[in-house]
């Protein structure tokens, strides 16, 4: 076999040679004393590259950095809170569906259970207050939830919360 | 056991910090080697490594978490190496008239070490295809998705500044 080019080396050295190919330069480079050597001094080119620098980043680099991250992000920009933001789009949908049907039955048959309770249905609308209630309540647990787990994840930063 | 990028980059995305915090840790040493090699400036490779980290998560949902990680934080790092290294070219100019090298070009002197004066002696071009093949480990490819040019384009200037070492390294021993 011929002796290898100065590219054939250096695509040996990074890994960019691959099967016969890579066997045949392989085994070239052990029995060619000249290409061992040149063969070499790439890799010690590769070597003096690749040493660290002298300097380094602090300790405690990577908290810190996720630290100001997380907050970088207004609470409203989370995942969390956005997926929150779409659970209560998805409440006040089921209440206006809920509030349309009940207000339908109640003009339809609740009448009479209405009339059984003395419930007045011209001044109170029984379906429409449930399903505000409802709303109320999906809100209010939606939001404490955000809350709280926005909370846990800033505090998660300093370590505080886990074990 | 050991948790996957894909699975750090999720919980990231919920807002989580210690997630976030692992991710950084795998990668901070590549993305200051590459800062750090292409500014020569330790304090503004530190600032511009956690830069790198804090566009990286504002931006975590645009990234595809089935790619490797490592060449989409190599392009912020550099992008981000490149404007200080302009802005802090115009400043210099606006100084001093007589400032004959380009912005790419410029870098501000710290203490050299060996492979620092080395990298200094090469073009820019150079000198970014030795530190993302080198510091950051890319292969051709990736490289070549950071940099914008052609595959064949990153082996040839790979293999000039390569020989352009070699060459510096033998003078500096023949001098000793």
């Amino acid at each position: 076999m011929m002796c290898l080019s100065d590219n054939e080396l250096q695509m040996l050295a990074d890994n960019a040679l691959a099967g016969q190919d890579r066997e045949r330069a392989l085994s070239h480079i052990k029995s060619c004393a000249q290409c061992g050597e040149q063969y070499a001094q790439i890799r010690s080119v590769f070597a003096f590259l690749e040493s660290e620098p002298a300097v380094g980043l602090p300790a405690g680099f990577a908290e810190a950095v996720a630290e100001r991250a997380v907050s970088s992000l207004g609470w409203l920009q989370t995942k969390r809170v956005q997926k929150s933001i779409k659970d209560i789009a998805v409440a006040m949908v089921v209440a206006i569906v809920l509030s349309v049907l009940l207000n339908w039955l109640s003009s339809n048959s609740l009448g009479v259970v209405a009339d059984t309770l003395s419930y007045d249905l011209d001044t109170v609308d029984i379906p429409f207050a449930y399903a505000m209630l409802l709303f109320t309540l999906t809100i209010g647990v939606v939001t404490i939830d955000a809350i709280m787990y926005h909370r846990f994840n800033r505090l998660s930063v300093h370590g505080r919360d886990r074990k | 056991m050991q948790r996957t990028d894909a699975e750090l980059i999720r919980r990231s995305r919920e807002a989580d910090g210690d997630a976030f915090a692992e991710l950084v840790r795998r990668y901070e040493k590549r993305v200051f080697g590459i800062v750090y090699r292409m500014l020569n400036d330790h304090t503004e490779a530190t600032d511009i490594t956690q830069e790198t980290f804090i566009k990286a998560y504002t931006h975590l949902d645009q990234f595809d978490d089935e790619r490797p990680l490592m060449p989409w934080l190599a392009t912020i790092a550099l992008n981000l190496a490149r404007n200080l290294l302009t802005s802090a070219w115009a400043k210099r100019q606006a100084l001093d008239d007589n400032l004959s090298c380009s912005p790419s070009e410029f870098t501000r002197l710290e203490v050299l070490d060996e492979v620092q004066s080395v990298l200094s002696h090469l073009t820019p071009e150079q000198r970014e295809v030795i530190v993302l093949r080198h510091i950051s480990d890319l292969t051709y490819e990736e490289i070549a998705g950071v940099t914008g040019e052609k595959i064949s384009t990153v082996k040839s200037r790979l293999f000039e500044a390569r020989q352009r070492i070699k060459l510096l390294r033998t003078h500096e021993e023949a001098k000793l």
